[in-house]
């Protein structure tokens, strides 16, 4: 590659991490103006891997959303099914279907369920809410792309809500022994959960030698989960590294973009009180805007 | 809608916390979806929980 074509990538990368900004930011007003006219449905951790899973399907999945059931695309599974309007809101504007479907989340017979549920929404890979098992969907997945001469990733992400449950701990021992090539975990670090502080409930620390301990390949540095450019050099990082299975943590801000719902257990699955609503919108608005003023 | 049946459910719960001593309620992290935070209030033992 010469220096000019170098030059001219890294110049179209900057863009595209300013676009997925932006659109991360959009989707944070899409999905806040749904959770407040729905008086349901979970915002905090919606809000905090919002930058995550818009680089994922935006940036690094390979999909194709006319054929969602297409054998060799890559899989995700959202371990942390209660975020499930952020899944379908990516989903959505991926082409998956119709934006207009999400004003119906959570509706009796809508396609979008409270948590995902993979036999009704195209894209969904896996049914999921009951925390704890997607590691172990994401194993055997990954194992069957093995068997099946296949080349599809699948990414799982896991709050520390799912990493409190026992089965989590199992799925990691057996993805440490079989080792299956394509495996990512991603672990939403909000340090918030349904009840408090994760190092209150029950502390996980120190999780990256957790990791390291049980035969992972952890990316050595934790990226800012709310940050597009950190997510891409995260993308870049796990590339780098050789070996199966891999995981990389994020920090990021559980009602991120709201900020009195900041780091607040409280807003984990609250309702949006109409004057929430009233004081918060305007905060998201700023945000959008100041990143829509970056792109152009 | 009327009261859901998770919230006469806790505040139930609560309520005979009142009369028996040896009612214990046990919840990890999900007492707000289950809500067993209505007898935590009042009864709270053992836990950082904050209610």
């Amino acid at each position: 590659m010469t220096l000019e074509q170098r030059a001219l990538l890294e110049k179209e990368e900057t863009r595209k991490i300013k676009i997925l900004a932006a659109l991360a930011c959009r989707f944070r007003i899409e999905m806040f103006d749904i959770l407040h006219a729905k008086q349901t449905g979970h915002w905090g951790g919606a809000s905090s891997a919002c930058e995550i899973l818009t680089a994922l399907y935006f940036h690094r999945l390979c999909l194709d959303p006319k054929n969602p059931d297409w054998e060799d695309r890559d899989r995700f599974i959202l371990s942390k099914g209660h975020a499930s309007l952020l899944l379908y809101t990516v989903l959505a504007y991926r082409g998956f279907f119709e934006p207009e479907i999400l004003a119906s989340f959570r509706d009796i017979d809508s396609t979008l369920q409270g948590h995902p549920y993979m036999n009704k929404t195209p894209g969904v890979d896996m049914s999921t809410g009951a925390l704890g098992h997607g590691i172990s969907v994401g194993v055997g997945i990954a194992l069957a792309a093995c068997l099946l001469k296949k080349s599809y990733h699948s990414y799982v992400m896991v709050g520390e809500g799912c990493l409190n449950e026992g089965q989590s701990w199992e799925a990691i021992l057996s993805a440490a022994k079989y080792k299956p090539e394509g495996l990512t975990l991603m672990v939403d670090y909000n340090g918030v959960q349904l009840d408090g502080p994760s190092k209150d409930i029950m502390p996980l620390e120190p999780l990256a030698d957790k990791f390291k301990a049980f035969g992972w390949n952890i990316l050595d540095e934790v990226y800012d989960g709310n940050d597009m450019k950190a997510v891409f050099q995260s993308f870049r990082e796990l590339d780098r590294i050789v070996g199966w299975p891999k995981v990389v943590l994020y920090h990021t801000v559980k009602g991120k973009g709201v900020s009195f719902m900041e780091g607040r257990n409280t807003w984990h699955g609250a309702p949006i009180d109409d004057s929430s609503y009233a004081a918060g919108r305007p905060e998201l608005v700023a945000f959008f805007e100041q990143a829509l003023a970056e792109v152009m | 809608m009327g009261e859901t049946m998770r919230d006469a459910f806790g505040k139930y719960l609560a309520k005979l916390g009142n009369y028996r001593d040896d009612l214990v309620v046990l919840d990890a992290d999900v007492s707000s979806s289950t809500k067993s935070s209505y007898f935590a209030r009042p009864f709270l033992i053992g836990s950082s929980m904050s209610v």
